[in-house]
């Protein structure tokens, strides 16, 4: 039965691994795609590179908190929290399934922090307030710096850029300016959003910190070359429309803020980070790039999701408790 | 419309929900507009022509908002820092739209012009040919809302409906024209009537074009 739920474990952390890279390979890259200044094939060897890399140097940090920053589950017996790891991802994932159907803009690392938080709850785990709290507050923060830097960059950069780069060397610089940039967001991205898929695993002690942030990178590499090519096409051809200055300082921007909160531990949605960094270019150019009922739609699975995916895993893992006669 | 759980997929999608949305309100006021001309038609054919022109008037007013909401939409289609997938087909969709409202105004303008009293016949044919604008632009408001719903089977059904229609508009066409020519008019109204015909017969075309719009997107989200 053990080695049964630890198997199920890592698969459901696989899944979210999967999940992720499928889906959000396209944030760092797809411009690059867009603007022709890499091919499909080379933009995603970076992005599993650099994915990759941001998953292994830093993802411990927020797969710390993930893990037992929320809930300690090393402190929790360990079929226990095997189990918490298992109705947590499964929550996660679930609510993720929900709202791609629902077509709801919602973010893993939201659905993992509210399920952690839920499924704890069911086992009347000590849930750390005041650590949801920093996440909640810094949740609020991610679009908001996101968007001041993006400010920041294009208004500088679009001034600047233009006097002291040479003429002839425009196109190799600007192309230069967004693969670096492109994989630094594709960094960051692992390295924040691998504990998403991970995090509750080596928070129970099935596998270590390291060998959890490269199961998770080998998930999410997984993700971008079954699925992700698809959705990286579909965004650079046909719908990211940045200049290339815009798209560098939104991928300089994006990276920079969400860097910052895994430096800390913090689990952040790099989405928001990067619709952020946009809203904030936008205002540059004085364009309404986001109407108020996309931000409203925004704004609201933002809120709903960490109860949501937490009342799910709150219900499953009670259930369980019930139905098998564990944490009794 | 792809399930997308990318968000600049979403915002993309986003984007291209808010301007179908738009779009149910442009066709709304076209729908205003052609309904406003067929009040003209009836005016016209019971020899009221105070009415006929207040009626008139409503369909140049409309067929104004019809144009802001025009603007409105490609300004949020050519403003957009992420557009929607389909940016083109729905630039194009939009400049159909306009059409509808731009002609039917183009129409009410001629019939406004002619002052002669026609003869039964013709007055008939106008009569269905108008029926058949309105059956057809009540079809295309109905496909517009089906999609925003996600049913693309209704919105499928009623762009194939306003085809049918447009081909029955065709027809009429031939038969208005042999209607007009005859008869014994002046050279003014010959001329205005045989406009009218062809005005009356490019609205229904224009419909077709936006339907057609409607077919892609189904076709494109199944």
């Amino acid at each position: 039965m053990y080695i049964f739920l630890v198997g199920v474990t890592l698969l459901m952390g696989i899944a979210v691994g999967w999940s992720i890279g499928a889906n959000d390979a396209a944030n760092s890259l797809g411009t690059a795609v867009g603007s022709r200044v890499l091919n499909l094939k080379q933009a995603i060897v970076l992005i599993c590179i650099f994915g990759f890399l941001g998953a292994y140097f830093q993802g411990s940090h927020v797969v710390n908190t993930i893990g037992k920053g929320i809930v300690p589950m090393d402190q929790l017996d360990k079929p226990l929290a095997i189990y918490l790891a298992l109705v947590a991802s499964f929550a996660a994932c679930a609510w993720v399934v929900l709202a791609t159907y629902w077509k709801m803009p919602i973010s893993t690392s939201h659905s993992i922090v509210g399920a952690v938080a839920g499924a704890g709850l069911a086992i009347s785990a000590p849930v750390r307030w005041k650590i949801l709290l920093d996440i909640f507050i810094c949740w609020l923060f991610t679009p908001i710096g996101a968007a001041v830097l993006g400010y920041i960059f294009y208004r500088v950069f679009k001034n600047i850029f233009y006097r002291i780069v040479p003429r002839k060397y425009l196109r190799p610089v600007l192309a230069g300016l967004i693969i670096t940039s492109g994989c630094y967001v594709a960094y960051t991205w692992g390295a924040n959003d691998v504990a998403n898929a991970v995090g509750v695993i080596s928070g129970s002690g099935i596998i270590s910190v390291n060998i959890s942030t490269i199961i998770g990178g080998a998930a999410i590499l997984l993700g971008i070359v079954t699925w992700g090519y698809k959705v990286i096409e579909t965004v650079g051809s046909e719908i990211a429309h940045l200049l290339p200055i815009m798209a560098f300082s939104v991928q300089l921007a994006s990276a920079i803020n969400v860097h910052v909160y895994t430096g800390f531990g913090i689990p952040v949605s790099t989405s928001h980070s990067i619709v952020g960094a946009i809203f904030g270019v936008g205002l540059v150019r004085g364009v309404h790039v986001l109407n108020l009922r996309i931000i409203r739609e925004i704004v609201f699975c933002w809120l709903a999701t960490p109860f949501i995916s937490g009342v799910i895993g709150f219900l499953i893992l009670k259930g369980l408790m019930v139905f098998l006669k564990i944490g009794g | 419309m792809k399930e997308m759980r990318n968000i600049l997929g979403w915002l993309g999608m986003a984007e291209e929900e808010s301007i179908l949305q738009d779009a149910q309100k442009h066709v709304e006021e076209t729908y205003k507009t052609v309904t406003y001309f067929a009040e003209a038609v009836k005016a016209f054919i019971g020899g009221d022509l105070e009415a006929k022109t207040v009626a008139i008037e409503k369909v140049r007013e409309s067929e104004h908002q019809a144009d802001i909401l025009r603007s409105k939409m490609v300004n949020e289609l050519s403003e957009s820092l992420l557009l929607p997938p389909d940016r083109e087909d729905l630039m194009h969709f939009v400049k159909t739209l306009d059409k509808i409202a731009d002609w039917t105004n183009g129409a009410a303008r001629l019939l406004g012009f002619i002052e002669q009293k026609l003869p039964e016949n013709v007055l008939k044919n106008i009569s269905l040919a108008t029926e058949l604008i309105v059956s057809s632009v009540s079809k295309l408001k109905e496909g517009i809302q089906a999609v925003i719903k996600n049913d693309l089977k209704k919105a499928l059904a009623d762009s194939e409906a306003v085809g049918r229609l447009e081909h029955d508009a065709d027809d009429q066409k031939k038969t208005l024209i042999e209607a007009i020519i005859h008869t014994k008019l002046e050279p003014a109204t010959l001329l205005l009537s045989y406009q009218l015909a062809e005005y009356l017969e490019g609205v229904t075309d224009k419909i077709e074009d936006a339907a057609d719009f409607i077919k892609v997107v189904a076709i494109k989200a199944r």
